[in-house]
This record gives C-alpha cells, structure tokens and sequence, in this order.
C-alpha cells in the first residue's frame, strides 16, 4: 500500500513544525525520514501513523484519506513503533508480542488459532524464542528492540512505520534490524523509518526524504539525496557521500560556520 | 503457573473465586450472636436477612469495587502506587455523600447520597488528573493525589463544623475510617446498582490497559480510543467508589496491596489483573471484617483502620522501593 | 425531767440564733451579679436557679432544642462561645464550667484571678443533687437550691414506689449504636425507674456501643430510643433508620424517650423517670 503526504502543515506550541510536507512511501520499499533535531520526523510519523491530525494537508493510505479509515481497520493495516521504548510492566516477551494481536481480536474474544502462529512468526523472525518466557524488564536494550519489533510483525501490518528503531543500539543489532526491515519490505509491504544515523540510510533505504524547514528539501534514491549542498543545508555540517568496498557511507567532516 | 503465556491461568481464578465463596459464607455465619447461619432461635431469621447478609454482600462488593478500581487506575497510569484512597477518590466520594446528607438532600431523594459520592469522586479524579497530568510520574501523582486528600478532608471537616447536629465529632470518625457494621439491605439496594455498573465498565477495560503498557501512541495506533477509554475510566471508578464511599466511609489501601500481590501471578498482565483483583478485594475486605468481628469482644476496631494498619507500611515500602529505582 | 426539756430548748434556741447569724452574714456577703456559664449543664441549672438579671451569658447550646431541656428559658440571654477573650469582655465574677472542653479557658480564667467553679458531670441521681446544691450554692441561692433539690426528691419518691416482681430489662440506643452504660445517669434513670439495664449484660464497645445483631438476638422488654430516626441529619444516626428497628417496635415495647432530659444532671431527669415509670407499667399490666 502507498502511504502519502500532502501539504501536511501541523503546529505545535505556535510554531509551524511541519509547513506543506510531501512524501511518498511505496509498497516493497524501505523509506527512511531524516532531518536535524527537531526537524519535525517524529511529529510527521505521527500524523501518517493516524496519531495527530493535521491542521493542513492531507495524508492517504492506499489511496484514502487517513481520516476516513475505520480506526478497527486501519490498526489491522498500520503497525506504529515509536521511539519511546519503554515496557510498564515486567510482561514476558511473548505476552508483549501478543499484544500485536489485539487489532485482530474481538472484545473478549482470547487467542485464536491465528494469533498464535503469527505470534510464533513473529518470536521465530526476531530469533527471540529463547527469551519468550522471561520478563522484558530484564532484557537489554537490544533484546526489548527485538521483542518489540516482534510485536509489530505480529501484527501482521501492511504498512510499518518506526520511529527512530536503531537508536541505542549496537551495530550488530542495527545491521539485523535493518535488514529485518528490508526483508519484510521487499515481501510486498512499505516500511517507512525515521533515522538519525546516515550511513545506516544510505546502505539500507531504497528512499530517502531529507526534511528540513518543515518539509522536503529532496526526496529520492541515496546518492541523488546526500549530497553535500543538501547536507549542508539540513544539517549544517560539511558531509559527503562515498563508497567503500561497495557499501554506502557518510561521513561528517565539520560543523558549517 | 506464573501465567506468563498467552492463556489465562484458570486455576488461579477457580481458586480466588473458591475463597470468595468461601468467605462469604463464613461472614454470614459470623457475628455475636453466635455461629451459624440461624443464631439464637427466632431472632436468627431476622439477623440472618437484614444484619448479616448487607454486611457480607457489602463486603463483598465494597472489597471487589476497592480492588478492581486500584487495579484499574494502576493500570492506565502505569503507576503501581495508584489507589482510589490515597490519589483522594475515596476522599472525593465521602465529601459528595456528607454534602448529600448535611444539605438534606437524602432525606428527600435516598438516591442522592450515592450519587453525592459517585460525583465527588469524579470531581476529585478530574482534579488530581488535572493536578499531575496523566502521564506524569509516580512521585507527581501521590503529591497531587496528597494535595485532593487534604482538600476534601478540609472541606469534611467545615461541613461537620457548620453542621448543626451534635453528633459531627462521631460524623468525622465514620467517614474517615470506614465500617461496614449495621448497614441495612436497602443501603445495599442503593449502592450496589452503581457499584455493579461501575464494576462493568472497568471490567471492558482489560485491552486498553493491556495496550497502554507499550505507551499512548503504540496503544492508539493498536486501535484503542484513548478518549474513550479515559472516560471509561473515570466513569468507572466514579460509579464503583462513588457508591461504595458513601455507604462504608474510606476503607483505604485495599486497591494498592490486592493488585500487587496478584500481580506476579498474572505475568504482570494489566488485563487480567482486572478481574483477580476484583476476587482479592472481595476476599480480603470480606475476610478482614470476619477478623474484626472475631475480635470484637476485645477490640472495637474498624475496617478502614485495620486496612490502614496493613496497608500504610506497605504503602511506604512501595514508596521507598520506587525511589531507589528511579534514583540516579 | 424539766431540767433535760430546758437544756434541750437552750441548745435549740443557741442553734436557731447561730443559724440566723450565719444567715444574716451570708445574705449581706456579695452575691455574684455576673455569672457566665461555659456548659450546657451548669447552663441550665443556672438559669433555673438565678434571676435573668444576674446572668450574663450562657452558651448557645442552652437554647439548642437538640440538647437542652429548657430552650425557652434560654431565648434572650446572651451568648458566648467560650473563649476565654469573650468571657473576659464579659467581666464575670463567677464561671461556672463543666469538666470537660474548656480547660484552657480555665486555667487561664483561674490564672487571671477569675471565680471559677467547675461542677463535675452527674453519674447518678446523688450526682444531680451535688449538682444543683455546687451551682446554688456558688451562685448565692442556696435556698432556692434546696428547694429544687426538695421537689426533686418529692418527685422521686412518688415516682419510685416499692414495686412487685422482677423488674423488666431495658436499654437505651442511641445515635452510632452507643447505649447507657452501667454506673452512667442513664443507667440510673433507668434504676430508678424500676428497669434492670441489660446493657449491663452485653459485652459493649471501648465507646459504649453495642451490635445492633445483640439487640435483636436479645432484646430487653423495652427499647429505649434517644433520639427519633431523623432528628439528625447525620450518617451516624443510621443504626437508628435500620429497618430491623421496625421490626423490634413491633414485637417489643419502645419508647421515644428525649435525650435532652437525662443528657445532664438536672431536676429535667425527673420528667425522663416519669415516662420509664408509666412505660413499665404498661409492660407489666400487658403482662399475663
């Protein structure tokens, strides 16, 4: 499904965090949102997860208007990380997983069939069946990242939108992550990231959409987005983009006067 | 049997529901006239139906409204000191009901005195809300829930002092330490409507708490209505305590000990901590007012006081235990 | 035989004139003209006992129907809250006080200098007696005072004629389930009265309070009422709404008996004996 924005405007405490953003997020690609602090990815997440309504613009999910989908059905479609990773309570893994089913069950309706072998999906992609029994409060922090992705594929989403998912984690666990996320994108789903780290863009993100002001400075492939005039601007900083051994990197070479 | 998997541990609520019964039954089998269903010949029938069965049915409604809505309210702020009593809800109902009988209000209408405390409550739940804001820390809530308290403990206190009835003094003692002794049925026909409609409506509230363990937005985009489950909410335990205050008093910190000591056997499952709470707060009024009552003939001691007694160093262990782990 | 008669009349003779001295001495000593009384007992003996003019302020419990014998005797007379500021604006030259709820005041009265007679609370018919003659007596009207006394006595003992049988129980309930305790003047009235307190045989409460679930499982021969159900507007009086009390009224003897004539020591009690006496009664003449 195509996930899209319009002319999104959204103001928060009097200011215009977002001021006419456009971006699209296709089905079988992994789309990454990056900008400086307080560029506003978090705020746009939100609005195309159906969280914040904007005060201008308009966002669309296949097709429809975010507004018109039955909220039953689009928590059915969309699946939401955000980048708050805190768990209440001391929940086993497993228990948080499930909790990627409640879009699929009725009103005092328990587990179905169904919702167990996604649930087992789930735990068996994020490799956490070791840890399904344990309470997630004595987890790591990269451990809660996979559990709390599982919850999110168990949801079964066509659309997955995370908010800063590799933030806090080592590299090892953001390589596996990313590729998690590929995976599940180029099975048919669209998958749209808010990243801060830009190598890690580059490498895995099919797109990319640099916001900056309140919206789109670029939109596009990789190299055709970071670019160093572009990093310049969002940034402030003088980067550039390279290749070693074949794998996209950035690097950051000084803050700009 | 910690019931950290997906299914409900049956077991665990075939056997509070078991000690529910059970105690219900010994509280009407309870009381100074003797052991047994039918005391004292043909005064037994008597006592049977209008002294000892409110009393049972009341501490077993009065003990599930206090669990469940403790349970509840931990659950949607995610706040394991969360108690109707000490965020001043209890607080909140005495003060309606007291208004209800000093303005003469339950003379006129009986009904007027639940509602006086149903509507006290959910003033003083909007209050502490508004107070901490909902999403503010453990430490936030218990001083704005401090701040409600010793408002409508002052407020209880001017009503009695205005009121011309010699009796104010009694008046205060009844209210602030709760008691379930000599309550008749048709105060149970008053209460028990709303504390039941009340006990509904946070029973619905099992997914959204469940949700809301995972934080507002993840919960939202889960498909829950967060406005709809705040009202539920307050509603809730607006009706449940409400009624319950204004009939009893404030029968204090049964909302905080049921759910956590429930709670590992659930895998810390806010869902289902909804209706085991509701079983251990049926079972530990009803069975402290059998404790009571066996006490009697050496001490005169009231129910709110007896929970207090039990329930207010725990309270501090909690307190002290949560400071170590948010401090630094 | 005519010398003992005349020694006999001597010492009368010396009596009478000793008597008549200390009269005359006592009559033009300084009576208090002031009087300012800080509780509701000592209120109302001293309004029955002194002239208007000499009273300066009682408290407002004198003319609160809910508690004082005498509410109408009490309209018109000052009022005072008992602050010991209130009080000294008053310039008493005697306060009568009772034991309880005043002592700062008092002490501080005392301090200053100030007349101050405390009359210990009545706990039997004795007890009424001391009362009046302490509060006559400081008031300087002692004869009024054992006129009151007199009648009273008068009237008790019409009213306490030797009785036949066993005496019927009885127990008074009152607001939050409290009854008269034994060696209280409730208890005494009831005495009195020809009734064998059965309060007295149940286990009471720290507070004097007795389960309703006792007095139904064992109930006296007559029920005792205080105060009626909705007299009050207070959750305490529940136990008097409770509709087992219905049930009790219609299979026992009740009385609706007005706490406010046996609350304190005064000759009032009189009033509360006289309607336990012709409530026992009708319980013995109902009696097969």
């Amino acid at each position: 499904m195509r996930l899209e924005a319009s002319g999104i405007k959204v103001w928060l405490k009097r200011r215009a965090v977002l001021n006419g953003l456009d971006l699209a997020a296709d089905r079988g690609q992994l789309t990454a949102v990056i900008g400086a602090n307080g560029a506003g990815k978090t705020t746009l997440l939100r609005v195309l997860a159906g969280l914040l309504p904007a005060a201008a613009g308009e966002a669309r999910l296949d097709g429809r208007a975010l507004a018109a989908w039955p909220r039953p059905q689009l928590a059915r479609t969309l699946a939401y990380l955000p980048q708050e990773r805190t768990i209440h309570w001391a929940l086993s893994a497993r228990s948080v997983v499930a909790l990627g089913r409640l879009p699929h069950r009725a009103l005092g309706q328990g587990e179905s069939a169904a919702d167990r072998a996604a649930i087992a999906r789930a735990i068996t992609t994020m490799d956490i069946g070791h840890l399904a029994e344990r309470p997630v409060s004595d987890m790591s922090g990269g451990e809660k990242a996979r559990v709390l992705m599982a919850r999110a594929l168990a949801q079964e989403p066509q659309v997955l939108i995370a908010d800063e998912p590799a933030t806090g984690l080592d590299p090892a666990h953001q390589l596996a992550l990313f590729r998690h996320f590929v995976t599940f994108a180029t099975s048919g789903r669209t998958v749209l990231v808010a990243l801060h780290d830009l190598s890690l863009a580059a490498r895995f993100c099919h797109k990319i959409v640099l916001v900056h002001a309140g919206r789109a400075l670029a939109a596009g492939p990789p190299e055709e987005v970071l670019t160093p005039p572009q990093l310049a601007a969002a940034y402030g900083i003088a980067a550039e983009y390279r290749t070693i051994d074949g794998l996209p990197v950035v690097l950051p070479f000084d803050v700009l006067p | 049997m910690s019931g950290r998997g997906g299914g409900t541990p049956w077991h665990l609520f075939a056997l509070l529901a078991a000690a529910a019964g059970l105690a219900f039954a010994l509280s009407l089998a309870i009381g100074p006239s003797g052991f047994g269903f039918k005391p004292a010949g043909d005064a037994g029938a008597l006592i049977f139906w209008e002294i000892r069965l409110p009393r049972a049915v009341l501490g077993t409604l009065v003990g599930a409204t206090l669990g469940l809505s403790g349970a509840a309210l931990q659950g949607y702020l995610r706040n394991p000191l969360a108690e109707p009593s000490l965020i001043g809800v209890s607080g909140g109902a005495a003060l309606g009901a007291v208004l209800a009988i000093h303005l003469g209000l339950s003379q006129v209408l009986p009904l007027a005195l639940p509602v006086g405390g149903l509507l006290g409550a959910a003033a003083a739940l909007i209050a502490v809300a508004a107070l901490a804001g909902l999403r503010g820390g453990p430490i936030t809530l218990i001083l704005a829930g401090l701040a409600v308290s010793a408002t409508t403990t002052a407020a209880i206190s001017l009503a009695l002092n205005l009121s011309p009835n010699p009796f104010a003094a009694i008046e205060m003692v009844y209210w602030m330490m709760g008691s379930l002794a000599d309550r008749s049925l048709t105060q149970v026909w008053l209460g028990a409507p709303l504390m039941l409609a009340g006990i509904g409506v946070l029973l619905l509230l099992g997914r959204a708490l469940d949700a809301l363990s995972l934080g507002e937005d993840a919960a939202v985009s889960l498909g829950i209505d967060a406005k709809r489950t705040r009202l539920a909410l307050i509603a809730g335990i607006a009706l449940s305590v409400g009624a319950a205050t204004a009939i009893t008093g404030v029968i204090g910190f049964v909302g905080l000990l049921v759910p956590h000591a429930l709670r590992p056997w659930l895998g810390h499952r806010p869902g289902l901590l909804l209706p085991a709470s509701l079983l251990g707060g049926a079972i530990l009024v009803t069975a402290a007012d059998i404790a009571l009552r066996l006490l009697e003939p050496w001490a005169d001691v009231r129910i709110g006081v007896f929970t207090a007694l039990f329930g207010a160093p725990f309270f501090l262990w909690l307190v002290l235990k949560t400071r170590s782990e948010l401090a630094p | 035989m005519a010398a003992g008669i005349e020694t006999a009349v001597a010492r009368l003779a010396s009596t009478v004139v000793l008597w008549l001295a200390a009269m005359m001495a006592l009559a033009s000593a300084e009576v208090p003209r002031r009087i300012v009384s800080l509780d509701l007992c000592t209120d109302q003996l001293l309004i029955e006992l002194a002239p208007p003019e000499r009273i300066a302020a009682v408290t407002h419990l004198a003319a609160d129907a809910s508690v004082s014998a005498i509410p109408d005797r009490a309209r018109g007379i000052h009022v005072t809250h008992g602050a010991a500021e209130d009080v000294l604006g008053l310039d008493p030259d005697l306060v009568l006080a009772g034991p309880f709820g005043v002592s700062p005041t008092v002490d501080l009265l005392r301090r200053l200098k100030r007349n101050v007679v405390v009359v210990p609370l009545a706990q039997d018919l004795d007890g009424v007696r001391l009362s009046i003659r302490t509060v006559a007596t400081a008031i300087g009207e002692a004869a009024r005072g054992a006129a009151m006394i007199e009648a009273f006595d008068r009237r008790l003992a019409s009213l306490t004629r030797p009785r036949h049988g066993p005496p019927p129980t009885a127990v008074i309930y009152q607001v939050g389930g409290v009854t008269s305790r034994p060696g209280s003047l409730a208890d005494a009235a009831l005495s009195a009265a020809g009734f064998h307190n059965r309060a007295g045989d149940y286990r009471l409460s720290r507070s004097g309070q007795i389960p309703l679930e006792l007095l139904v499982a064992a109930p006296p021969d007559l029920i005792v009422l205080a105060s009626a159900a909705n007299a009050y507007r207070t959750a305490a009086a529940d136990n008097l709404r409770h509709p087992v009390l219905d049930q009790l009224r219609a299979a026992r003897d009740v009385l609706e008996l007005r706490w406010q004539l046996w609350l304190c020591g005064t000759p009032h009690i009189a009033d509360a004996i006289d309607q336990l006496v012709a409530a026992r009664q009708r319980l013995q003449a109902a009696r097969p």
